[in-house]
């Protein structure tokens, strides 16, 4: 045995058979997660050790079969083809053996070594089922683990087995053959031969295996065949075989493979069932019947919704705002210290700033996914999928798209994140691409300035307005994406509602530390970089006083040289904005702005604010008002007077200026979320479909504004 | 032959009176049937109407010679009013008939469904109906049409059960990614279900397969077909 030999386990099972619980026991804090090449789906890999030896697990998405329809099964497949795993680790769950079996089935003759591991034992006894362990091992020719997961029993026989297979010392290791009946085995033989007619692909892939996949008429297998020499014959072969049996049996052929496959399953399932109680309505039923109600059912999802969020926005507030004043103290630390001049700006600023950024986000996302997590695990967010999925289905969505959308309302970030929970990938994209329209609370400082200072009276209205026009705009949007992308497939929605489970601790705690560290990993290094770009480009070109001059003059008439002249200092800071290339960009852009009644110093101030939302309004500050330190919330008195008669903004671009600052670009953290989750063309296509709507939207408001008033 | 006795006795002819009127006779007969004497109150809860309403009926059925009463007395059907009331019920009774073993719905609903339209039947419908009926219901005739008219009758798509009902998979319609999920999780011929419960809303359903429960649109459940157990109890051809 060689004592060096890094050994290379997969994980495979059906959603809710507690397949992460394994893992986790597998491989504690030894794991990362990454994706899948080229796909938004998660791949988390963690090392386990066995004394001496090393080894390497793989944790593959959770599937029901390996029939390759969906992205999840094609990458379970590829990898157990491919990678040539020494073990796969088929975990099922032992209550739910007739169905989860369904999936060993499929990987006899696939070429693989397969360890069966009967995940949560002890829940199966206490309904009163009891496996005969031994005869299964013999019957599947694959050695049987009895586990229970969460309180990590069973766990240390697992690796045990695991190294023995991998070593070859494992004796249950036997090659069976599912009997599909005498008219398909005959065919299933007949495509075989014509199969091995190429000695190579035998070397590469189970025949038998290839067979069964061809006669199921399995697109994935036939393009892996494609490069072969006898591909026509195979064909051709496999086309004829599934035409006989068709006939043969008057039904499709996976109808006839699947009930075979089941077959097999139930036949198994009678040979080693040692006792079975009839099952009673359990705990599960009884709590069902109440969060699933048709009175207390929305209330008690609203309640948790609620107890969610403002655990999330309110209860981080505090650790937020510590974070935000250590910083704030450190920069101001630093600010002693250093010489005045570039590199202390650059650092306070800049990077400082940028850090203070950062991290601000993790006290939500650590409370958020405390949360998510409980939910999930419980098996409370399927119900909560179940008695939203009608409204969600009619605007386009997936009942689980429903917390992630609410959570978008306090900040966008931890919310994309939790898109996670949505298997199915397009649900899961077009959940992410409308979350941004979600008014999250860094919008609501310019609401609240906007509105205050123009609709007085009705400015809670208007604000409410405007988080009604986000999630319309939502809407159409989803309805909008699933033509330009999804026309043809309408997901299905069958759905496990699983039983109801206490998580334990580690489990919660585990998927936290996760999220978090990816989130520290993934985004801030994107999101920190950004964030310093753009400060840069406010802060650059550099230059004298004197040299500046204003560019666009004659588009600002409200600003006359006389009131430069008043506040020396303001000017300064002013037309050091105005100069730097972000102050450049802004006058470039700034015609393209003008048709919605924007002024130039107003579009530079939603330049600014990609970086968050808020900013815009510290932006207008330096144009507007006296020279001083301003930070988002606080808002001296005469701005107001200030962004009425310096700009001549009227109540309707006000309001224009509001809704442009709730649906344009998702800010740089968002638009970071969207890229590492879903992938960067999407967060592109974010970036520009939600520019040109804004747009459009504004300008058609704006416009009609105009007729009106 | 039977049909012919009902066409000589004019069972489904038209008896002039008004749906409401019908009813009444219909009720006092069947609870004179029951009973020894019929009062009012009995008429008012079995028709679930108030007492004053019943009242006014009676008194109208009185003055038209169908029924003997007196005030605070029993109610009595003169003959012609026994002959009318006869009438109707064998048309109810025909009707309902049909309902339940033709369409095969259930006792209480085709007793319901029968009541609604009764009165609004033509005499000829009703004796073609009761043609029909009696060729189905004759055990001269049985034979493989007839297992499979009830088979067909009995056919149900899932998302028509009620909340607690079971059935057995006859047919899966499905397409593609959905046809192969339902397939993959146990959906197949001959498989039992449970329907658990609908969603607040009406859509999803919940149903239980094996032993665990999965949740379906309405839309993906109208391609499962399905016939429900007690029928299947009851049908003695399986």
């Amino acid at each position: 045995m060689q004592t060096d030999k890094i050994i290379r386990a997969g994980l495979v099972g059906n959603p809710n058979c507690g397949k992460t619980t394994i893992f986790n026991a597998l491989t504690g804090l030894h794991q990362r997660t990454a994706n899948w090449s080229g796909v938004t789906i998660e791949k988390k890999e963690g090392i386990a050790r066995f004394g001496e030896l090393t080894i390497k697990i793989v944790d593959l998405p959770g599937i029901y079969s390996l029939s390759a329809y969906s992205l999840e099964e094609i990458i379970a497949r590829n990898y157990i083809i491919h990678e040539q795993p020494d073990v796969i680790v088929n975990i099922v769950d032992a209550g739910n053996l007739e169905r989860n079996l369904y999936l060993t089935a499929q990987l006899i003759n696939i070429g693989v070594r397969v360890i069966l591991v009967l995940n949560m034992y002890d829940e199966a006894q206490d309904q009163g089922i009891e496996y005969d362990t031994e005869k299964m091992s013999l019957l599947l020719g694959m050695p049987v683990v009895k586990t229970v997961g969460t309180k990590g029993e069973g766990i240390r026989e697992l690796l045990s087995t695991i190294v023995a297979v991998a070593t070859n010392i494992e004796k249950n290791i036997r090659s069976i053959q599912i009997n599909y009946g005498e008219d398909i085995e005959t065919e299933i033989k007949q495509i075989q031969n014509k199969i091995e007619k190429e000695r190579t692909i035998g070397m590469r892939y189970s025949t038998r295996w290839l067979a069964l996949r061809l006669l199921e008429n399995d697109t994935d297998v036939f393009e892996k065949l494609r490069p072969y020499p006898n591909y026509g014959d195979i064909v051709q072969q496999a086309k004829i075989s599934r035409e006989i049996i068709e006939k043969k049996y008057g039904d499709e052929i996976e109808i006839i493979m699947a009930e075979r496959r089941q077959g097999f399953v139930t036949g198994l399932l009678k040979e080693v069932t040692l006792r079975i109680k009839e099952s009673k309505p359990d705990i599960s039923e009884r709590i069902d019947k109440i969060v699933m109600n048709k009175y207390f059912g929305y209330p008690i999802l609203l309640f948790l919704l609620w107890v969610l969020f403002q655990s999330t926005y309110v209860l981080g507030e505090y650790p937020r705002n510590l974070i935000e004043k250590s910083v704030h103290g450190l920069i101001a630390i630093v600010t002693a210290i250093l010489p005045d001049g570039f590199a202390k700006r650059l650092l306070t600023e800049g990077i400082l700033a940028g850090v203070g950024g950062v991290v601000v986000f993790l006290p939500n996302i650590l409370i958020l996914f405390l949360g998510i997590s409980f939910l999930e695990d419980t098996g409370y967010m399927a119900r909560a999928a179940f008695i939203m999925d009608k409204i969600m289905h009619k605007l386009g969505l997936h009942g689980k798209s429903f917390i992630p959308l609410v959570m978008g309302f306090g900040c966008n970030v931890p919310a994309i994140m939790a898109t996670r929970s949505l298997e199915n990938t397009r649900d899961r994209i077009i959940t992410v691409l409308v979350n941004p329209f979600m008014s999250c609370s860094a919008r609501l400082p310019v609401y609240v300035l906007f509105a205050s200072v123009f609709f007085q009276q009705y400015a809670g209205t208007v604000i409410l307005s405007l988080y009604f026009v986000g999630m319309i705009m939502a809407f159409i949007s989803s309805k909008i994406f699933h033509i330009l992308f999804f026309k043809t497939k309408t997901a299905p929605f069958v759905m496990e509602l699983p039983p109801y489970r206490l998580p334990t601790v580690r489990a919660i705690l585990l998927h936290m530390w996760n999220r978090s560290s990816q989130y520290l990993r993934k985004m801030s290094g994107i999101i920190l970089l950004l964030s310093i770009i753009v400060w840069l480009l406010c802060e650059f070109p550099q230059h004298n006083d004197s040299q500046l001059a204003f560019p666009n003059e004659h588009s600002s008439p409200a600003i006359t040289r006389q009131d430069m002249n008043a506040n020396n200092q303001l000017a300064s800071t002013q037309r050091a904005l105005a100069n730097s290339y972000m102050g450049k960009i802004g006058s470039t852009i700034a015609p393209l702005l003008e048709p919605l009644g924007f002024t130039w110093q107003m579009s530079v101030a939603l330049l600014t604010g990609i970086v968050a939302k808020e900013v815009v309004i510290s932006t207008l500050n330096i144009f507007y008002m006296e020279n001083r330190m301003y930070t988002s919330h606080s808002r001296p008195p005469d701005l107001d007077a200030a962004l009425k008669s310096d700009f001549a903004i009227t109540p309707l671009i006000a309001y224009v200026y509001m809704l442009f600052v709730l649906l344009y670009i998702p800010c740089v953290a968002t638009s970071v979320a969207i890229g590492r989750e879903i992938g960067w063309q999407w967060a592109f296509f974010s970036i520009a479909y939600n520019l040109i709507l804004t747009w459009i939207v504004c300008f058609l408001v704006y416009r009609i504004g105009l007729l009106i008033t | 032959m039977k049909l012919k006795d009902a066409r000589e006795d004019g069972f489904f002819n038209n008896s002039g009176l008004s749906a409401h009127m019908e009813d009444y006779l219909e009720t006092i007969s069947m609870l004179a049937q029951k009973k020894r004497v019929v009062r009012v109150k009995d008429i008012a809860k079995k028709l679930n109407v108030k007492m004053p309403s019943v009242t006014v009926a009676l008194q109208k059925l009185k003055e038209l010679g169908l029924i003997s009463y007196e005030k605070y007395g029993f109610v009595e059907l003169t003959d012609e009013g026994e002959k009318i009331a006869k009438r109707v019920y064998s048309r109810h009774s025909c009707l309902a008939d049909f309902f339940e073993n033709v369409l095969r719905i259930s006792k209480v609903e085709a007793d319901s469904e029968a009541c609604k339209v009764e009165h609004h039947l033509s005499p000829q419908s009703c004796r073609q109906l009761k043609r029909l009926v009696d060729f189905v219901n004759s055990s001269e005739t049985d034979g493989k049409w007839k297992d499979d008219l009830f088979a067909k009758m009995d056919e149900r798509q899932l998302c028509e059960l009620k909340e607690g009902d079971r059935a057995v998979i006859v047919r899966i319609d499905a397409q593609g990614e959905l046809k192969k999920r339902l397939l993959e999780l146990g959906f197949k011929k001959g498989e039992q279900v449970e329907l658990i419960r609908y969603a607040p809303l009406e859509d999803p359903l919940q149903v239980k397969i094996k032993r665990y429960n999965v949740s379906l649109r309405i839309d993906e459940a109208k391609t499962i077909t399905v016939m429900p157990v007690k029928k299947l109890e009851s049908n003695a051809n399986r």
